[in-house]
């Protein structure tokens, strides 16, 4: 198992880097929207030169208008000859240029919540796609179940702030103009009245984003995800404290290292510890939809 | 002449005979399983091939919604449920994970793929992707303009639907697991429960944070939409009641209707206007296809969905030899009210109601309890399913 770290600013690649982690996902400037931090095609280059050991994803996770897919084909041109590891993307113009364009570079399919099942994983790997990133919405027994009957290589997000939702829609500006008021951040943090979960609700030009403001715990997953060969573990840097996401990948290192000789139950404990959150996502909770028979 | 294709959703084979008679050209519905409105009442197999019969007398359609993200307990089973509802006589099935695609591609070529907007393509590039994939239509993502609309008819010849009219996501189709998160609903799997529509609390007291979005209503655009080619028009609403469905659905029909006769004018498109404000529980707009969507698209704290009472009872016979109309009372209604009745064809009349009865001929001056059968006498003749309401 590979972790993959995605930062939240662009130094702090050179920390990471110096623990050992040379796996990034980068937001690509202009063309993603879950990511706090984004890269240009120029940043990528001189991480590339700096780091020749550096493998590097990027990640398009915009919905493409058509207006941008003339700017689109010429920075995948560009970001095929960097040789990067990958590409992540949600929208699926992504494989159909890369067919037109005939680009060498890894897909790694994010369809985000759609990520669920074995047969659409083994319908992009015949399409081209090696990886793909589950959906953080499934258990962790479909994550095992998924991995048993494909080809594909896969990525599970481990430590981070979950995405919810993606609106073309600019609600924070709207929400203000209702309440007649000019100056506003960018992101805050709302809370849904009935259930007390909190949201950070971030806007910025190609609309609003929405992720659950509780830091995901995959203490009582990661076990069994290692033991079934699980690809690559992502943890996701944006909006949470250096030393915290220090601590947390310290010990996802010593998990990772050592994980066929350490006591479960007690690293499990020390990382939800360490965490705090004690919120553990959907590894072991099944969502229902029919609620009357 | 191919007239654009209008669609509309149907909760039960009740709604789907009356939107197929108020001027439907075809009907989506769902099963009883892998339907994005996983709570309505759908349809059992049986009644798929009712539906299917009836349509086909009429030289209408009927597709199948098949939409949900399958998670891997739900693949088991559905192949020989496709192979059902193919030997039933289905027209297209509704898709949106891809390897549903395939799958039905291989099997059944003679039946259609539709693309779910849940797919949210937004370009033409992925509208590509899918034609070759095999899709013989695609319903593209509500985010769309005009302009990029008919950019991808444009480029790809594909057969194009369009939502013209219904509720709306405030987030992209299939990028929304608020539901999943708050309620432990799959919104995926067709237990959204519309967390969008929810109020939250927003930080220093500040007024409560709403993002829930009004309807969708496209009837000052149904002229552009066929000039740039739209294939087919389609209505939100599997869940809605018959009132509304056919008010919905025979308004659109006449415009359409009119735009093809070369009689559309603009006073008939704003008494549509007024007929739709009317039914509707929520207001309305047109969202992203003139402009970008912006406040004025949303609802925000203090609105109110107001429930409906115009309609006032459902036409069940007309006896011409007497001109007694029967029709069982929905609403509240008496002597003198101003009423119209409307009917399949699309011919309303407009009166004044006079003396009305029991279904014992017993005087009546107030018709106050639904369900009731009433008959009143009404000179023009009176089609059967026909519905009267208050005048618009």
């Amino acid at each position: 198992m590979t972790l993959i770290v995605v930062p939240q600013k662009k130094n702090n690649i050179d920390k990471y880097y110096r623990k050992k982690i040379n796996t990034f996902i980068l937001g690509l400037k202009d063309f993603s929207v879950n990511y706090k931090c984004k890269f240009s095609v120029k940043d990528i280059i001189k991480i590339k030169n700096k780091y020749s050991d550096v493998n590097i994803f990027i990640s398009i996770d915009k919905m493409i208008d058509n207006c941008e897919l003339e700017t689109l084909k010429e920075i995948l041109k560009e970001i095929d000859k960097i040789k990067i590891k990958g590409i992540l993307f949600y929208d699926n113009s992504i494989l159909q240029l890369k067919e037109e364009l005939k680009l060498s570079t890894e897909l790694v399919w994010n369809n985000l919540f759609c990520v669920v099942n074995y047969n659409a994983c083994n319908y992009y790997y015949d399409n081209g796609c090696k990886y793909a990133l589950i959906s953080s919405e499934i258990t962790t027994n479909e994550i095992v179940e998924i991995k048993k009957k494909t080809s594909m290589k896969l990525m599970v997000n481990v430590f981070g702030y979950l995405t919810m939702s993606y609106s073309k829609r600019r609600l924070l500006t709207n929400y203000f103009k209702d309440i007649k008021r000019i100056k506003f951040k960018n992101n805050y943090v709302i809370t849904e009245k009935s259930s007390n979960i909190e949201m950070l609700i971030k806007e910025e030009k190609a609309g609003t984003i929405v992720y659950r403001h509780e830091l995901l715990d995959a203490s009582k997953a990661i076990f069994k995800l290692l033991e079934n060969d699980i690809d690559y573990f992502i943890l996701v840097e944006d909006y949470i404290p250096y030393s915290l996401f220090n601590k947390v990948l310290d010990k996802y290192l010593l998990i990772k290292d050592n994980y066929k000789f350490i006591e479960k139950g007690e690293e499990e404990k020390e990382l939800s510890d360490i965490i705090k959150s004690g919120y553990t996502g959907f590894f072991q909770k099944k969502t229902i939809y029919k609620v009357k028979k | 002449m191919n007239k654009i294709e209008l669609l509309s959703p149907a909760g039960d084979l009740e709604r789907l005979k009356l939107t197929l008679l108020y001027g439907a050209d075809a009907v989506y519905i769902g099963g009883k399983d892998y339907s994005l409105r996983a709570n309505a009442n759908n349809f059992s197999v049986e009644e798929i091939k009712e539906a299917c019969s009836f349509a086909h007398n009429l030289g209408k359609k009927v597709y199948l919604t098949l939409n949900i993200v399958f998670h891997n307990e739900d693949i088991i089973g559905v192949e020989d449920y496709i192979k059902k509802i193919a030997e039933v006589g289905i027209d297209a099935f509704i898709v949106s994970d891809p390897f549903i695609i395939k799958y039905i591609k291989e099997k059944y070529p003679q039946i259609e793929v539709h693309l779910s907007t849940q797919a949210s393509v937004t370009n033409k590039e992925a509208a590509k992707f899918y034609k070759k994939a095999g899709v013989d239509r695609i319903v593209l993502a509500r985010e769309l303009s005009k302009n990029e609309i008919k950019d991808i008819i444009d480029e790809t010849k594909l057969d194009i639907e369009i939502f013209i009219h219904g509720a709306m996501c405030t987030f992209y189709s299939g990028r929304c697991v608020l539901s999943n998160h708050i309620t432990n609903r799959d919104s995926n799997r067709g237990g959204c429960s519309q967390v969008c529509r929810f109020a939250f609390d927003f930080p220093h007291k500040q007024q409560e944070f709403t993002c829930a979005t009004k309807d969708l209503n496209m009837i000052n655009n149904i002229q552009s939409l066929i000039e740039i080619k739209v294939k087919s028009l389609k209505v939100e609403g599997r869940m809605r009641s018959v009132y509304y469905l056919a008010t919905v659905i025979g308004t659109y029909r006449k415009i359409i209707d009119a735009y093809y006769l070369g009689t559309l004018t603009p006073d008939l498109i704003i008494k549509a206007n007024t007929i739709l404000e009317r039914v509707s529980n929520r207001e309305n707009s047109e969202h992203y296809y003139n402009k970008p969507a912006d406040e004025t698209d949303q609802y925000y704290t203090g609105r109110g969905e107001l429930s409906n009472q115009d309609y006032l009872a459902f036409i069940t016979n007309y006896d011409k030899k007497t001109k007694i109309c029967t029709m069982i009372q929905r609403n509240y209604f008496k002597k003198n009210d101003l009423v119209e009745i409307f009917m399949p064809s699309g011919k309303l009349i407009s009166l004044k109601i006079g003396k009305f009865y029991t279904e014992k001929y017993e005087l009546l001056d107030v018709a106050r309890h639904p369900e009731e059968i009433i008959k009143i006498k009404i000179d023009e003749e009176v089609e059967k399913f026909s519905m009267m309401r208050k005048k618009v």
